[in-house]
């Protein structure tokens, strides 16, 4: 049994026939090939496979694609589109927010869900809105300051 | 070395690898998909202590291109 999905994903109309049971993230990992929304835990708790439906951010293992149905998801492939980084991206670069860089897609996507709510989020706000992301390299000092200036410039 | 090489020293240097991270190009293990590949399965024995007699593929045969199944000890 397969549903027909229609949705788009980085500004680009898909539609592809999918298993009712597909999760988004395996919809976009497989069917799609964004191979950047990582699967960290696969049970909800790491947040590497943050994207955002209709702006808002999901983690993607935790819906089954066909519930994006007819939604606007942006993964973290869509966020440079002419390859000038966003600029939650260009603070992650400029503050070190990176190691080994499986977290940071979901991070940078939380990220900007975060400021878009608290445009002046302080570093406890930044701190807690994040504890949905995990950082294997723990590197979490250097994130919060990527967040804050990523903040900073977002407001500008 | 002349003494200009050290000016790095003390200084955070902007990583190459960033970008890519950055932008979703990072390529981890899960991301490569070489044409050809198997996939592994380790099937664990549902007994804490038991003589292993034979194994019964025909199903997983039926079910799956099973290229080979080795029962291993541990």
């Amino acid at each position: 049994m397969s549903v027909s999905l229609s949705l788009t994903v980085n500004g680009k109309a898909e539609r592809k026939d999918v298993d009712p049971r597909t999760l988004l993230v395996e919809f976009i990992r497989n069917d799609l090939a964004l191979t950047g929304t990582h699967v960290g835990c696969d049970t909800g708790q790491c947040g590497a496979c943050t994207v955002l439906i209709d702006g808002n951010a999901v983690k993607a293992c935790t819906i089954l694609a066909v519930q994006a149905q007819g939604a606007e998801v942006m993964t973290i492939e869509g966020l440079a589109p002419d390859g000038t980084m966003h600029p939650m991206q260009a603070a992650f670069k400029e503050c070190h927010g990176l190691q080994c860089g499986f977290c940071t897609p979901g991070m940078v996507l939380s990220a900007i869900d975060l400021v878009q709510r608290h445009p002046n989020a302080d570093e406890q706000t930044i701190r807690s809105q994040l504890e949905g992301n995990l950082c294997r390299c723990t590197g979490y000092q250097n994130i919060v300051k990527a967040v804050a200036q990523g903040a900073a410039a977002m407001r500008r | 070395m002349g003494a200009n090489d050290l000016n790095t020293i003390g200084q955070s240097i902007r990583r190459k690898e960033d970008y890519r991270f950055l932008t979703g190009a990072g390529q981890y293990t899960d991301d490569v998909n070489p044409p050809h590949h198997a996939h592994v399965f380790f099937l664990r024995s549902p007994h804490a202590h038991a003589k292993l007699g034979k194994i019964d593929t025909t199903k997983a045969k039926a079910a799956l291109a099973l290229l080979r199944s080795t029962p291993v000890r541990t």
